[in-house]
């Protein structure tokens, strides 16, 4: 009862990191149809925001949304300056968030050297709830991606602006000549993917270490959930999450972590099979 | 947005470009004046890896240049070494009579090392070693009455690049002999490429073992030496008997993993657990977890990096760090253990080859030389450097017995041989593989290092007769 309890919250703890960690991931590529292969990279400058917050001395819990502000600066600058002159042609953007990714390493290796950093956890120890002990920030990890992700989601399926968005996604042409301004919605997405992605980075930097190829471990695992959900659909993101957690840690819970990775990515491999096929950017 | 001309989309494609060009520029100057302070300017040929490179934004920066011996540092006011440089900084070569002044063509010493990608953190004290090695083997004298100069070649961590980059170093800079430290897989790619060339090749770094090749010396710690004599001691000193193996997946885990399990039942103890999780795992609440249940009273570590650090800033929270469960490590290196931190790491011990702490007249003076040079906060010198250097030295008395640089000539007098570098006493044995002293240092409570016991000249399990 106690291990099942334990695997529970193991299962809830991952799915809240894949969760926030793709949520960026699938509403630039639901939205804009951009695969945007820098989003690993968000997350690592969003890690690097709390490894600054730490070293000047400021409180951890500050550098989740100070991380969301940088990165919605950045990821402002970059549709402005990048994205928005290819979004529509997929190949390129592509090959331009792959040599985006890259520059934003190496400047990221530039400023802060390739040592491995760490922020120290704010809250060590662990809470005992449900008869079980289990660690204190990861209760309190789920909580903030749960809101994160929830309020994120709502914001574009619920709000007048969802409904713009909503709009624009069915046809873009028609949008703009009913006077909507596909632009400015454009922006909108790039930077709350970016500052999303910034949040996540921010939120596991304590779990492990802040360097600058940190980026890349994270990108596959968002690939992943973004298939096995569905970017057709924003919920996908944590239909796909919870999936792929439960997938996770019930291979590795019953085999080992290797078969773990092989059956999470079976499984992409057999939602892709099932799926009808939906172009890039056709969310419902 | 309307819908894109042709001429527009090609000007979008060519603003791309720019951007993208810009930006690899940027970051391609910033890197030239950061590596540019603590090294002085190049004269030699550097090994421009151009070809070779996956993306030159992230190769441009790189330290690959290579120094005349007497190339006085600017940096360094303070040292008396620093203006004649040639006649004193050999700390192997006290006595007062000066050697001869190599001259005539250059002995060219080729590196291979990870200085980008998830191992380009090893680099930086490979580069700054590669200095030592032209100004030591310079000032005993060069190698047959020769200069030496060295080339660097970095393959990113990547066995395609790493090839294009022991292409690089045997066709386009001549290399009599190449030092590697890199992965296993970059050594698989590249080795064809030296047998074919008919060159000396010296893999310097720690790995699984089995290597054996007619040009091919292995000169890194095989999982025989770093294991045999310390999982008894280590039962020994913590009582445990019961071990938890967790590693990577990959072949150096599985194999370190195959002989601890062996000594480990030779000395009486039990395998309780044994997991592998891939490069690049990130979340160890599961893995922690059947850890945690497999009542283990010790935890053997195979984890590299980022996993390692993960893994270990993890299992605190679950209740299974080292206050807990003590760890033997075989590959927790500064750079990890620091980031880890020492409210982690206090009382873990690590066996290696080398550790910057071995107290020896030879090494403290090599270290201190380090520092002053490259800094106090350079990136420090550890057993892949210090494996580096042992290997150019190596070379270099093996050329001189054999006078010449002839392969064939200089693999039959490396065997055998015999020095005392900073690492200790090393012996190349006959299956070409190095006799070597292990190391275990145990992490105190600031964080540093203490070498707790050491073993010496320890031979490696292993077999080689390439003829």
């Amino acid at each position: 009862m106690d291990a099942l309890t334990l695997e529970l919250l193991n299962g809830a703890s991952l799915f809240a990191i894949l969760a926030i960690v793709a949520l960026g991931l699938g509403i630039v590529f639901g939205l804009m149809g951009v695969i945007n292969l820098a989003h690993g990279e968000f997350v690592m400058l969003g890690a690097y925001v709390a490894y600054v917050v730490h070293t000047v001395g400021l409180n951890h819990w500050l550098s989740v949304p100070l991380a969301a502000v940088v990165l919605f600066v950045l990821g402002v600058v970059i549709e402005v300056g990048l994205i928005r002159r290819i979004h529509r042609q997929p190949e390129l953007t592509i090959l331009a968030t792959f040599g985006l990714s890259v520059c934003l390493r190496q400047v990221a290796e530039l400023v802060f050297s390739k040592d491995f950093r760490s922020v120290p956890n704010p809250v060590p120890g662990a809470t005992e709830a449900f008869g079980v002990l289990f660690p204190t920030y990861r209760y309190l990890l789920i909580a903030i991606a749960a809101v994160v992700v929830a309020a994120t989601l709502l914001a574009f399926t619920r709000s007048r602006f969802g409904l713009v968005v909503r709009a624009i996604v069915a046809d873009r042409d028609l949008a703009e000549s009913a006077g909507i301004r596909t632009g400015m919605t454009n922006l909108c997405a790039f930077g709350v993917g970016a500052a999303t992605a910034g949040i996540a980075g921010a939120l596991v930097a304590p779990l492990g270490a802040v360097e600058p190829q940190a980026g890349l471990a994270y990108l596959p695992g968002a690939f992943l959930v973004v298939i096995v959900g569905g970017y057709n659909r924003l919920w996908g993101v944590a239909a796909g999450a919870l999936t792929v957690a439960a997938v996770q840690t019930g291979v590795i819970h019953f085999y080992d972590a290797v078969w773990a990775q092989i059956a999470s990515l079976a499984l992409a491999v057999l939602v892709l099979q099932f799926r009808r096929p939906t172009p890039a950017g056709a969310v419902a | 947005m309307r819908t894109p001309s042709d001429s527009r989309s090609r000007s979008r494609l060519w603003f791309v470009a720019a951007f993208v060009a810009l930006l690899a520029l940027i970051a391609a100057a910033c890197g030239d004046d950061e590596e540019a302070t603590p090294a002085a300017p190049s004269d030699t040929a550097a090994t421009d890896t151009g070809a070779a490179e996956p993306s030159d934004s992230e190769e441009a920066p790189e330290p690959e240049t290579t120094e005349a011996p007497d190339e006085p540092e600017p940096d360094e006011p303070e040292t008396t070494e620093a203006s004649e440089p040639e006649t004193t900084e050999a700390p192997d070569e006290p006595e007062p009579q000066e050697p001869a002044e190599p001259s005539g063509e250059p002995v060219r010493i080729g590196i291979l090392f990870s200085n980008s990608g998830p191992a380009g953190l090893f680099g930086p004290p490979t580069s700054n070693i590669a200095e030592f090695i032209e100004e030591d083997i310079n000032a005993a004298g060069g190698i047959n009455g020769r200069p030496v100069e060295t080339y660097l070649a970095d393959d990113a961590t990547d066995p395609a690049v790493g090839r294009q980059a022991m292409e690089q170093l045997i066709d386009s800079d001549n290399v009599d002999v190449v030092l590697g430290t890199h992965s296993s897989a970059t050594r698989q790619a590249a080795k064809p490429l030296a047998e074919d060339a008919d060159v000396l090749y010296i893999y310097a770094a720690l790995y699984e073992g089995g290597e054996c090749s007619s040009v091919m010396f292995n000169t890194g710690e095989v999982p025989s030496q770093q294991l045999a004599p310390v999982i008894p001691w280590m039962m020994e000193q913590t009582g445990g008997q019961t071990w938890f193996l967790l590693g990577n997946d990959y072949v150096w885990p599985r194999r370190s993993f195959e002989l601890a399990r062996q000594y480990i039942e030779a000395a009486g103890g039990e395998v309780v657990g044994e997991e592998y999780v891939p490069l690049g795992t990130q979340d160890f609440s599961s893995v922690a977890q059947i850890i945690a249940g497999s009542g283990a009273d010790l935890i053997f570590p195979a984890l590299v990096g980022g996993d390692a650090i993960a893994f270990e800033t993890q299992a605190v929270d679950f209740g299974i760090g080292q206050d807990a469960i003590p760890r033997l490590a075989n590959i927790y290196e500064e750079n990890v253990l620091g980031a880890m931190g020492p409210a982690v790491t206090a009382g873990m011990r690590v066996t290696l080859g080398y550790f910057k702490e071995v107290d020896s007249a030879l090494n403290n003076e090599f270290v201190s030389r380090y520092f002053e040079r490259f800094g106090a906060d350079a990136p420090p010198h550890m057993t892949f450097s210090s494996h580096i250097y042992d290997a150019a030295l190596l070379y270099a008395a093996a050329a001189n017995a054999a006078g010449t640089t002839d392969t064939a000539a200089v693999a039959a007098a490396m065997e055998g041989l015999s020095l005392t570098t900073p690492t200790g006493d090393i012996a190349i044995t006959g299956s070409r593989h190095l006799s070597q002293p292990i190391y275990v240092a145990e992490i105190q409570a600031d964080g540093s290092q203490l070498i707790v016991q050491s073993f010496s000249s320890v031979e490696p399990d292993e077999t080689c007769d390439p003829a």
